[in-house]
């Protein structure tokens, strides 16, 4: 009863996180495009350029470079060099993946840590970005997404030790 | 060494590539002794690089014209101007899947956008099967060369290279493959019957009227980088935009709610890409400061007696690379190791990103892990021997086509004087 209870409420925390970020990626990006489009108006019909913009599209990037990883970590889909998963089949598989999940929950974590520190140092420095935000909360993103591609792997390597499918979210 | 040794069976064990680069990264601070938030510093630069605006918004533009009709315009487009030409589906599916390959960045997207179209309409002019399976899988990937390509503006970033040059100088390049596999498929083919269509003024008219409203985006686009008009990010907000408005709003032929699917898919590949760019920002830095680019310049000054042996070095490295790794992963990577080598054997940075990229496009066609191999055995439902057989006399043109590109530097270099 107790493993059921767990993987309901694990999935139900993964629909929310997915729906979540899936949000936020869609956001930032209609945001930025509107600003793209914005800004080259601006510039060439009225002839006014937006010093705002430019700033607003890199920490736009930075946004959409993060979470974006944080998809490609809950797709699968990170960049790596296919030849395990082509060419194996079965345990050695199996194990491989397993590991390499958890190597890169390991790594996701350390990142993570040193970017919170990052950030704290930001936040005791009362650094500004865009003239106005406070530079901490545009940073934030780092931990915040080293944590959860960290997470995400740590689950999928523990569910492959287990010899258990994974946690999959499929559909809106 | 050990430690390259253990990063090396990482990567081809599958770990994620930014893992074992951050490995790398992390180990080579605390071997110098620098706290590791420098990492995070380093990922955090990525938004101070305001070129890289540019590529979440092309990729996105392009996931959206695959999805919509605009593939089968384009074919169809072509069809009709070039139809009647004896070997002319052969040249179209090439020119067409290099246009759209520019737009989409080489993600494979060609291969399942245009190839499903491309692929049923050789065979039904009488092309030989083995013909057009090894001409849909090569086309995939042809057309990183032409603006506003992804791994351009990424060769441009990571080398510190003018943007605009490495659109300018693609261009010959680019056109001398096109060139040569179509020179190449009509010989192999004039023995062939095909069945030609007769050109009519009529479906000419229809067709480009179908597609009046793709057509002005590469004039746009093109028309405003080559022109100076736009910088590159601004042409990549003109075509979101664009292609967003005539997608959803004119032409309407994806659905709203499939919107927000799209942009995530677009998103996965930005992500996967400049998440690996900003841990290489810090692992370039380690690297550069352990002097590994001095080092590497020692090792190739004993294997070679001037430039003309350092550029067949240089390609046979990359065909290697090529072999195992993506490209993106490659460029973040080796593009700022190689970069001070080359110099000193006189190799312009321009000339050898158009060099990089081309040899790099082989790696798309080549076991162990080439892309448009797995890509194409999938949705054509063959084997990868198969594919691979078929797509080997195509390899061979692109390796000669590398090799002029590589010994002859006017190639790259004469648009740009």
């Amino acid at each position: 009863m107790a493993s059921i209870g767990i993987s309901g409420w694990m999935k139900r925390v993964a629909r929310w996180s997915k729906r979540v970020e899936d949000s936020l990626l869609v956001l930032l990006l209609t945001a930025m495009i509107l600003i793209g489009g914005w800004q080259i108006f601006m510039r060439n019909v009225i002839g006014v350029s937006l010093s705002w913009a430019d700033e607003s599209q890199r920490l736009l990037l930075l946004w959409l470079t993060l979470l974006g990883a944080v998809a490609a970590s809950r797709d699968r889909k990170q960049l790596r060099i296919d030849l395990a998963s082509r060419y194996l089949r079965g345990l050695p598989r199996h194990a491989l993946e397993a590991i390499s999940d958890l190597l890169t929950a390991a790594v996701s974590a350390i990142i993570g840590w040193y970017s919170l520190l990052f950030v704290r140092e930001s936040y005791a420095y009362g650094d500004v970005l865009a003239g106005a935000l406070p530079a901490w909360l545009i940073q934030s993103v780092l931990p915040l997404a080293f944590f959860l591609m960290s997470w995400r792997h740590l689950l999928d390597g523990v569910l492959a030790i287990m010899g258990r499918t994974r946690v999959r979210v499929t559909g809106p | 060494m050990i430690v390259t040794s253990i990063l090396a069976v990482l990567a081809l064990v599958g770990v994620p590539l930014f893992v074992v680069i951050a490995i790398g990264a992390m180990w080579g601070y605390h071997q110098a002794g620098i706290d590791l938030q420098a990492i995070a510093i380093e990922v955090f630069s990525v938004a101070e690089m305001p070129i890289l605006a540019a590529i979440p918004l092309f990729t996105f533009a392009g996931y959206l014209l695959s999805e919509g009709g605009a593939p089968r315009r384009l074919v169809r487009i072509s069809q009709a101007l070039l139809g009647w030409l004896p070997g002319g589906l052969a040249i179209i599916a090439l020119a067409t899947c290099a246009i759209f390959t520019a737009f989409t960045g080489a993600s494979g997207v060609t291969i399942i956008a245009l190839g499903a179209l491309l692929y049923p309409a050789l065979k039904q002019a009488g092309y030989p099967d083995n013909f057009n399976l090894g001409l849909v899988t090569t086309s995939g990937s042809l057309g990183l060369l032409f603006a506003p390509s992804l791994p351009l503006i990424l060769y441009g970033v990571v080398a510190k290279v003018s943007i605009d040059d490495l659109f300018v100088a693609g261009v010959i390049p680019g056109t001398l493959m096109i060139v040569l596999l179509s020179a190449w498929s009509l010989w192999v083919n004039r023995g062939t019957r095909v069945a030609l269509g007769d050109f009519s003024w009529k479906e000419a008219g229809a067709a480009l009227w179908a597609a009046r409203w793709e057509i002005p985006l590469p004039i746009i686009v093109l028309g405003g980088i080559y022109s100076g008009y736009f910088a590159v990010s601004e042409a990549a907000a003109v075509t979101a935009v664009y292609v967003l408005v005539i997608e959803m709003l004119i032409l309407r032929e994806i659905r709203w709610a499939r919107l927000p699917a799209i942009m995530r898919e677009s998103m996965v590949l930005v992500g996967g890409i400049l998440l690996i760019l900003g841990v290489s920002l810090a692992s370039t830095n380690v690297m550069i400061d352990a002097g590994v680019p001095q080092m590497l310049f020692g090792a190739v000054s004993d294997m070679v007696s001037g430039p003309i042996s350092f550029l067949w070095l240089l390609l046979a490295f990359l065909l290697v690379l090529g072999a195992i790794l993506d490209i993106f992963s490659a460029i973040v990577l080796v593009v700022p190791l190689i970069l001070p080598v080359a110099a000193v054997y006189g190799v312009d940075p321009v000339h050898l990103g158009i060099v990089f990229l081309a040899a790099m496009q082989l790696g798309y066609l080549t076991p162990p892990v080439g892309l448009n191999l797995f890509i194409a055995s999938y949705r054509f439902d063959r084997s990868i021997t198969t594919i691979y057989m078929a797509t080997l006399p195509f390899l061979f043109i692109l390796l000669a086509a590398v090799i002029m590109i590589i010994f002859w530097p006017a190639l790259s270099l004469a648009l740009l004087e």
